[in-house]
């Protein structure tokens, strides 16, 4: 039953909250066994992560060839910024960061404020080819040798 | 006795658009012990499934193509559809500018994780939701967590005068 105190203009409410009971302290695992756990999965997740990349691939290039020939509109934007999105958000949580950073810049050359015809087309068409190199090249992060010209280029191809 | 928790009888409902994502935060809290998580794609199927069992933690992202997680967060804590609306939020998102965490926050998330995320984080954020249970403040704009109490992280922002 939630208790609920009245105040002047605004109420204060109290549910009734059984995690602890429920998350009882006993026979849990450590965050070190928890890693080890999720360690010996990562390399097939990793390999679902990788599949998916190619139709990202696809679907950007789609969106940036629309645009890029004037046929496009904010839909492909929104498209291309949903990819981007997805991939920031996933790059790094599948060992892939480098991946995420090319999302991040994605989704802040495409974001809404910008108006679909001011789009920085050449600079999406860059994190794009940077994208297609990073996947055939399985670059993870900045201790590959071949990282370090592709976070320069990177850098480059900011919104300025 | 060991210290920690054991998160084998929570029921965890996560809200992702995306398959990885399914994937990764399944692996996630099965390595946690959390065997009965369940996943949907739409804030409509995380309505079913609130409703077939009340969770008790939703995990949802911010942007659920083509629907909002914020949108979702509100229904939530109207208890639209009879659905609990204390249930405790974590909002997973890669959408981490301030503004963003702030509209999660009054739309009435009671913790906010960015992507990406890893074992550590995600870890993290439950054994703090479970040991800092926050009451609710029911005002006219607003219903959630206390603000008061900022969510992890943002420890003092925007405090209520």
């Amino acid at each position: 039953m939630t208790k609920i105190v009245k105040m002047e203009g605004y109420e204060i409410h109290h549910p009734v909250s059984d995690l602890k009971q429920k998350a009882s302290k006993g026979e849990g695992l450590s965050l070190k066994e928890i890693e080890k756990r999720v360690a010996k999965k990562m390399d097939a997740l990793e390999a679902e992560f990788l599949k998916e990349i190619p139709p990202v691939i696809e679907a950007i290039e789609d969106a940036l060839s629309r645009l890029e020939k004037g046929e496009g509109s904010t839909i492909e934007q929104k498209e291309i910024f949903r990819q981007g999105h997805d991939l920031k958000g996933m790059g790094g949580s599948f060992g892939y960061p480098i991946m995420g950073t090319i999302g991040s810049g994605i989704c802040e050359l495409t974001r809404e404020e910008f108006e679909t015809k001011n789009l920085m087309l050449p600079l999406i068409r860059v994190h794009l080819d940077l994208l297609i190199y990073v996947n055939a090249n399985r670059i993870k992060d900045d201790t590959d040798p071949k990282a370090a010209p592709i976070i320069a280029a990177i850098e480059n191809a900011k919104a300025r | 006795m060991s210290k920690y928790y054991n998160f084998r009888n929570l029921d965890i409902l996560f809200v992702d658009d995306n398959k990885n994502m399914h994937s990764l935060l399944k692996s996630l809290l099965l390595a946690m012990n959390v065997v009965n998580s369940r996943g949907c794609y739409t804030s409509e199927e995380c309505f079913d499934c609130m409703l077939e069992e009340a969770p008790d933690i939703v995990i949802t992202d911010m942007s659920l193509n083509p629907e909002n997680g914020i949108d979702l967060i509100r229904r939530i804590r109207q208890g639209e559809k009879g659905v609990d609306r204390y249930t405790p939020i974590l909002v997973l998102s890669g959408q981490t500018a301030l503004k963003h965490v702030i509209t999660a926050r009054d739309a009435g998330a009671t913790e906010f994780l960015a992507k990406p995320v890893s074992v550590g984080s995600l870890h993290d954020r439950l054994v703090w939701m479970i040991e800092n249970p926050r009451p609710f403040i029911k005002a006219s704009t607003y219903i959630g967590p206390d603000r008061r109490r900022a969510m992890r992280g943002y420890e003092g922002m925007e405090r209520r005068q």
